[in-house]
């Protein structure tokens, strides 16, 4: 198809014509490629197969499933498939670009267990600190059991944690730290919602304070939980490096890797990229929420959520672990530190959660900061044992194939339950369109 | 001696290009053995006769017919006898499931409801100690990866004696001359399953099921979508869930009885009496031909003579264990020699080299037909292995046995 970037720098000047007429914008309508373009077929990919995603992604966008989405596809490196499909803003019938800007939500967390990893190997911190030894408002953590009297009503004893959270249980999520609205007991009670509403709502000391005062839901390092772990690593990396997450994330992370639309604040002149949900939840049909659609200032930068980019800036980010910590000749991280954070770090004696609430995960454990796959089998969806993927609650994917020297990145914002959906069906659609 | 007993006219309907058994690193003399092995079987009446294939490395070593084609008869065997399938209908069925999924129109974690809405309100059976039935609700609905992978929680009648078995409606083929298409979804709607979904493998209805999706999502029937996407682009000339008239003189029949039990035997293609509904559990006819042209096309990735029919990862996500440390592997209830297999998407997989009680490589993955045939593919020896025989009962388990060690004991490269 003549709007792939791969179409477009193959230099025939026939095509060249042919993207600008099917782009309905002006010719910055395709994004700068993060990486090398390749034909999909010189990688092992199948043209035929590939246009598979932009047909069922079609039929989700006419059914007002998903508004639209870009997806990225990089093999060995080349980037072999670009595609922006259906709308930046629906409403408007105005057409979605590669170009566009997505809110990240929890694929914000990859980014910051970076960070922190960049610290370990400084040696500024060790995975084996207590978070008290950098937070001291979170030192002494006690657990929370619920009790429940005869009438029903929940207490919560407070008991000393037997032992404190280290920052590798912030990194796998095992700290006993959950979100408000992962659960409805009394424990649950006195979280915050969760990363969006925190930075929205409480500054950083409001937010420590907070945490200070909530029990944990487990005991560290016994229970895999998705919560608040990645926030409290962001204000670590900021007490750590001395500077707030947003600066330290540029200076070591965005402008070494050329992601030169991350940020946690979509700029006014960046509206006008920034693509839009569809206004009501498919599914249920509720008014939808995204967080920097809303207009509203961060009161901090939350690192469980609070960040945006364009796709190409996620590719460059997941090619750069792909290729073991390093992108064009920068850095970022070591090798062996790639290969720890995308190890299982839920060992036997730790409860994995991981595919509680989806079924497509079973058979994942959880490395630093990502799912990873223990076998090609048992999960729902189709993949490789050693992929690791992660996603956002507002409707972004992403997943990398060592084995198979494979990134995909998905961007769209379609938060709400059918996200699910959209994970397994760019993930089945990816992957069958490998060949060789 | 590879091909003894071919006619030329078979040979002109060789599923792959022939090669000499040392060609392709198979002892010729080693591979005389099998000949000899199975026609003591047949000379000492445990089997009619049989038609074996084994291909390696993508090229047709042996496709060899012994003993005779109708017991009660006096032709031969022939290489191009039509069997009935049974069981090793699942694997085509599982394959559509999955050429579904790579065109994105229906996930694994989707209910099997989501495409047959009569079966949204299972509940699962509870037997107590002294056999009372009580039922319960479905932790969660049975998938389209729990039928694949068969932890739907459904059985068959005979797998068992419970108050919930005597509710299913007999077995696959059973079911389909029996029931129409809607009276059989309407009688699973009302079995217990005997599992909670996701937690147990039984063996069960669960690939009629996903025979009826593939029509729901397709809106054609079972076969024609089955012609369509494989039978007719493989070349599977002879595939379908009907006999027809010019296959009966083709078709293999099995002995009255069951040589073990003295039973009566009746294999659904040799009654005369047709389907209701395409059963994707067991309602087929092939060739040991067609069906190599098939498994050729899973051992390469996906693909044969330059048509593509399944991604490689997809084929590998199908040959992969999906039970894990989670789901309770009762595998071995199906043939004791099968401990060390999980199970896949369609096919049950040898988890390492050991500990199986038949031969075989780590990777390797098979299905039969509970009218006596059997196939194998060996991805690490680049092996597959088609045995087709009119012989059901609990003999034919001994021939899954046999031909294992008789190919694979003719490896020498």
């Amino acid at each position: 198809m003549p709007r792939t970037l791969g179409a477009l720098l193959a230099g025939a000047a026939v095509l060249a014509a042919a993207v600008v007429a099917s782009v309905p914008a002006k010719a910055d309508a395709v994004a700068k490629s993060p990486l090398p373009v390749a034909d999909p077929e010189t990688v092992g990919l199948s043209k035929e197969r590939l246009a598979r995603i932009e047909e069922a992604l079609q039929r989700e966008i006419a059914q007002d499933r998903l508004p639209g989405a870009v997806v990225a596809i990089a093999r060995r490196g080349k980037l072999a498939y670009f595609k922006a499909i259906g709308y930046r803003d629906k409403s408007k019938k105005e057409p979605l670009r590669t170009d566009a800007l997505f809110s990240l939500a929890s694929m914000t967390k990859p980014m910051v267990s970076v960070a922190i990893m960049m610290l370990y190997e400084e040696g500024r911190l060790m995975l084996s600190d207590p978070i008290g030894k950098h937070l001291p408002l979170l030192a002494d953590r006690q657990v929370g059991v619920i009790k429940k009297d005869a009438a029903g009503k929940e207490t919560i004893e407070r008991v000393p944690a037997k032992r404190q959270p280290t920052i590798q249980d912030l990194l796998r999520h095992t700290s006993g730290i959950t979100y408000g609205g992962r659960g409805t007991t009394a424990v649950h009670k006195l979280y915050p919602r969760s990363s969006s509403t925190s930075g929205m709502t409480m500054t950083r000391e409001e937010f420590l304070a907070a945490l200070g005062k909530a029990p944990l839901l487990y005991e560290p390092g016994t229970v895999w939980d998705y919560g608040l772990s990645t926030d409290v690593l962001g204000l670590i990396v900021e007490k750590v490096s001395g500077k707030t997450l947003g600066e330290f994330l540029k200076e070591r992370i965005w402008i070494p890797l050329a992601m030169s639309e991350a940020s946690f604040v979509l700029a006014p002149e960046k509206k006008a990229r920034y693509a839009l949900a569809l206004p009501k939840d498919p599914i249920n049909g509720k008014p939808q929420f995204v967080l920097h659609a809303s207009g509203k200032p961060l009161k901090f930068e939350c690192g469980g959520g609070c960040a945006l980019s364009s796709t190409a800036d996620y590719v460059r980010f997941a090619q750069m672990l792909l290729n073991g910590g390093s992108l064009d000749g920068k850095r970022l991280l070591g090798r062996r530190t790639v290969t720890l954070m995308t190890s299982d770090h839920l060992g036997p004696e730790i409860v994995n959660n991981v595919g509680r609430t989806s079924v497509a995960m079973q058979g994942y454990g959880f490395g630093l900061g990502f799912a990873v796959r223990r076998g090609d089998g048992v999960a729902g969806m189709i993949g490789s044992a050693g992929d690791y993927t992660w996603a956002g609650a507002y409707g972004t994917y992403f997943t990398i194939d060592p084995k198979e020297q494979l990134v995909l990145v998905f961007m769209a914002q379609a938060p709400g339950a059918i996200r699910q959906y959209h994970r397994e069906l760019v993930r089945a659609l990816v992957w069958q369109s490998i060949v060789d | 001696m590879a091909t003894s007993s071919s006619s030329p006219s078979a040979e002109s309907a060789w599923p792959l290009p022939a090669a000499r058994p040392e060609e392709v690193g198979l002892s010729s003399e080693r591979l005389a053995r099998m000949r000899t092995a199975l026609e003591l079987e047949v000379a000492e009446q445990r089997i009619p006769g049989a038609v074996v294939a084994v291909a390696r490395r993508g090229r047709l070593a042996v496709l060899e017919a012994v003993g005779k084609l109708d017991p009660a008869g006096s032709a031969p065997m022939q290489a191009d006898a039509v069997f009935s399938i049974a069981s090793m209908t699942k694997l085509m069925v599982s394959t559509a499931i999955m050429m579904l999924y790579e065109e994105g129109r229906l996930l694994l974690t989707d209910p099997a409801a989501k495409y047959l809405p009569e079966l949204a309100e299972m509940k699962v059976a509870v037997t107590s100690p002294g056999g009372a039935m009580t039922l319960v609700a479905a932790e969660r609905p049975f998938t389209i990866q729990d039928l694949l992978r068969h932890t739907s929680g459904l059985t068959y009648r005979d797998r068992g004696t419970s108050e919930a078995h005597k509710l299913y409606p007999g077995s696959s083929t059973t079911a389909a001359v029996r029931l129409t298409k809607a009276e059989f979804l309407g009688a699973l709607a009302k079995v217990p399953l005997v599992y909670q979904p996701g937690t147990t493998w039984e063996y069960g209805f669960s690939t009629d099921v996903l025979g009826l999706v593939v029509e729901a999502v397709t809106g054609k029937s079972l076969g024609e979508a089955l012609r369509e996407r494989l039978w007719a682009p493989l070349g599977m000339r002879d595939a379908g869930f009907a006999l027809s008239d010019a296959q009966q003189s083709r078709y293999a029949r099995a002995f009255p009885n069951d040589v073990l039990t003295g039973q009566p035997i009746a294999i659904h293609h040799a009654t005369g009496k047709s389907f209701k509904f395409e059963s994707g559990g067991g309602g087929m006819v092939a060739t040991a031909a067609d069906y190599m042209r098939f498994l050729e096309m899973l051992r390469r990735g996906g693909e044969l003579d330059g048509q593509r029919y399944l991604g490689r990862k997809t084929v590998d996500y199908m040959t992969a264990d999906h039970l894990g440390s989670h789901v309770v592997n009762r595998i071995t209830t199906m043939d004791a020699a099968c401990v060390g297999y999980g199970f896949g998407l369609g096919v049950a997989v040898r988890m390492q080299t050991g500990v199986a009680g038949l031969h075989g490589s780590k990777g390797d993955y098979y299905w039969s037909g509970a009218y006596g045939t059997y196939f194998w593919v060996d991805p690490a020896e680049e092996l597959c292995t088609v045995f087709m025989a009119a012989a059901p009962g609990q003999i034919r388990l001994r021939y899954r046995q046999l031909l294992r060690a008789l190919v694979l004991q003719a490896i020498t490269d």
